[in-house]
């Protein structure tokens, strides 16, 4: 275990704080003067909200010491990603059109954590609105979020804020939205657990929509079974968001020590040998990975999907486009001057879109979710890429766009499967690389389960950023 | 097609005032969009929507 607080997991911290050998106070001090140190140069953040943090910090402080501890996530820090409605807190977007909006409710999963006592640092950086296509975004009201291994080097997106938080270690956890892999982007980049659970397991409600259909809540984590403490807290139906299931809440902490022993795990090639050339250290990398599923005793088998990665892209895009039009058509129609180019690009490409376009793509994606669901729905769970490129430099435009169209993370968007990205080593340059690991709908707990099993038969959570400190060198 | 033509396309739509740079922009990106369009396969009469619409849902909504 780590000795530096900045640099503890949930886990290790809710056992610390239970057995009162941590305070959150404590706890909460160290981040903000973590935040001081590093992030005038990360700029993970846009709002730190450092007196509320505090006065919740002695709150449950206080709680805890009546006897009233509220669980794993009591006395915890997060951050959101500034798309998330905070009641009384600003919510921006990283848009000029939202620079004074101040909402009157909170996101239900900020109120879910609010209600098990965890404690908001503050509010994320994000691309514009939660969308973007990669492309450099210099246009935006703040500066861009800096990747904490390599400060010259792409930290991913749409959630960049919470990426580069936890990884850097200005804020414990994260939750993050995922349209098109905007969780398992900046997760793979900066070297996080990022889990998108399935559509409809986790409520949208109280966050800015990007596409209706297409918008996955997600967290991001240092760890597996922290994703899964925060998954148990954030699970469940909400009336407020008609797309989610009412259905029972497993325990998904229940099977991470468990291995993987027996479990069918199917692998898919096609994306990264066959519909992308994917770079071969992220070839090589994953048929490490699968080497150590195998050693486990997991029972690996081959599967293939009918459809290309292309395909999923094309549709995604397609209902993408549409959508967020549909979001922001007011706007843009009389004050785009305000948004990003990343931003209005996105929406200039949905201004043509026909009704009778948009219905067939998603008509299509009905049937590229069953043939999916067909070749899923046979194994334990699937491992397949991520993203497919190495980390591009900041100033490489096209390549920080190809990272992000590339990968093969909107494949489950279209789908709606549960999909996590999951650190599995480091390229020469000592950048992040990934790897997914898909389950059946609503099966989280075995995705966490082969992630878990993964995880301890690794070293890849020992290694942190070198992350440089204001006014001093790196530490 | 011609930006004078995508130009009188997006007027019909309501985006009217459009700079040089943004009358570009639209033209390359709705050339892109097009040519995804046309690679949508085609459907059988009976192939619903991934997103159906259902009263269980409204009705839901509204108790909560």
């Amino acid at each position: 275990m780590t000795t530096e607080l900045h640099f503890l997991t949930i886990g290790e911290a809710a056992r610390l704080i239970a057995a009162r050998r941590l305070s959150p106070v404590d706890l909460i001090e160290a981040y903000l003067e973590r935040i001081v140190a590093v992030d005038s140069e990360l700029h993970s953040y846009i709002t730190v909200v450092a007196d509320h943090a505090r006065a919740a910090a002695r709150m449950a402080e206080r709680e805890i010491i009546a006897g009233r501890h509220r669980g794993p996530l009591h006395g915890i820090p997060y951050g959101l990603k500034d798309n998330f409605n905070t009641r009384g807190i600003r919510t921006t977007a990283a848009s000029r059109l939202m620079l004074d909006f101040v909402p009157d409710e909170d996101a239900t999963l900020h109120a879910r954590l609010q209600s098990v006592g965890a404690i908001l640092l503050g509010k994320l950086n994000t691309w514009e609105a939660g969308t973007g296509t990669g492309e450099i975004q210099s246009d935006l009201p703040f500066p861009l979020a800096c990747n904490p291994w390599d400060y010259s080097r792409f930290p991913g997106g749409s959630s960049t804020g919470p990426g580069v938080a936890v990884a850097a270690g200005t804020a414990m956890a994260a939750l993050g939205s995922d349209t098109g892999g905007s969780v398992r982007i900046p997760a793979a980049a900066c070297g996080l657990v990022g889990l998108k659970p399935t559509y409809g397991r986790l409520s949208r409600a109280g966050i800015l929509p990007n596409s209706f259909s297409l918008d996955h809540p997600g967290t991001l984590t240092w760890t597996v079974e922290d994703a899964a403490i925060l998954l148990q807290a954030l699970a469940g139906y909400d009336p407020r968001d008609p797309s989610t299931v009412d259905r029972p809440v497993p325990d998904y902490s229940s099977d991470l020590g468990h291995g993987i022993k027996g479990l069918r795990i199917g692998v898919i090639r096609r994306f990264h040998t066959k519909d992308v050339a994917a770079a071969s250290t992220v070839v090589e990398a994953i048929d490490a990975a699968l080497n150590v599923l195998r050693g486990l005793g997991a029972e690996l088998v081959e599967v293939d999907l009918p459809i290309s990665l292309q395909d999923y892209r094309l549709c995604t895009r397609i209902i993408g486009s549409a959508e967020a039009l549909s979001v922001h058509e007011d706007d843009f129609l009389e004050r785009r001057a305000l948004m990003g180019k990343g931003l209005s690009d996105k929406l200039m490409g949905g201004v043509f879109i026909r009704a009778v376009d948009y219905l067939k793509a998603v008509r299509w994606r009905r049937e590229l979710a069953l043939k999916t669901d067909a070749v899923i729905s046979l194994c334990d769970a699937v491992i397949c890429a991520g993203t497919l490129r190495l980390t591009p430099s900041i100033d490489d435009v096209p390549g920080m766009k190809d990272y992000v169209m590339g990968s093969a993370m909107c494949v489950f968007n279209a789908t709606g499967h549960p999909a996590l990205s999951q650190c599995i080593g480091f390229d020469n340059a000592g950048m992040p690389l990934t790897m997914q690991i898909i389950g059946n709908y609503f099966d989280e707990t075995k995705v966490l389960r082969v992630a878990a099993a993964y995880e301890a038969a690794t070293p890849w959570r020992r290694r942190r950023p070198q992350v440089r400190h204001r006014e001093e060198g790196a530490s | 097609m011609s930006h004078e033509k995508i130009k009188r396309m997006a007027e019909s739509v309501g985006l009217v005032g459009l700079s040089p740079d943004e009358l570009e922009r639209l033209s390359m990106l709705t050339l892109e969009a097009q040519a995804n369009l046309v690679r949508l396969p085609k459907l059988r009469k009976e192939d619903e929507p991934a997103h159906v619409f259902s009263v269980e849902n409204i009705s839901t909504r509204r108790r909560g």
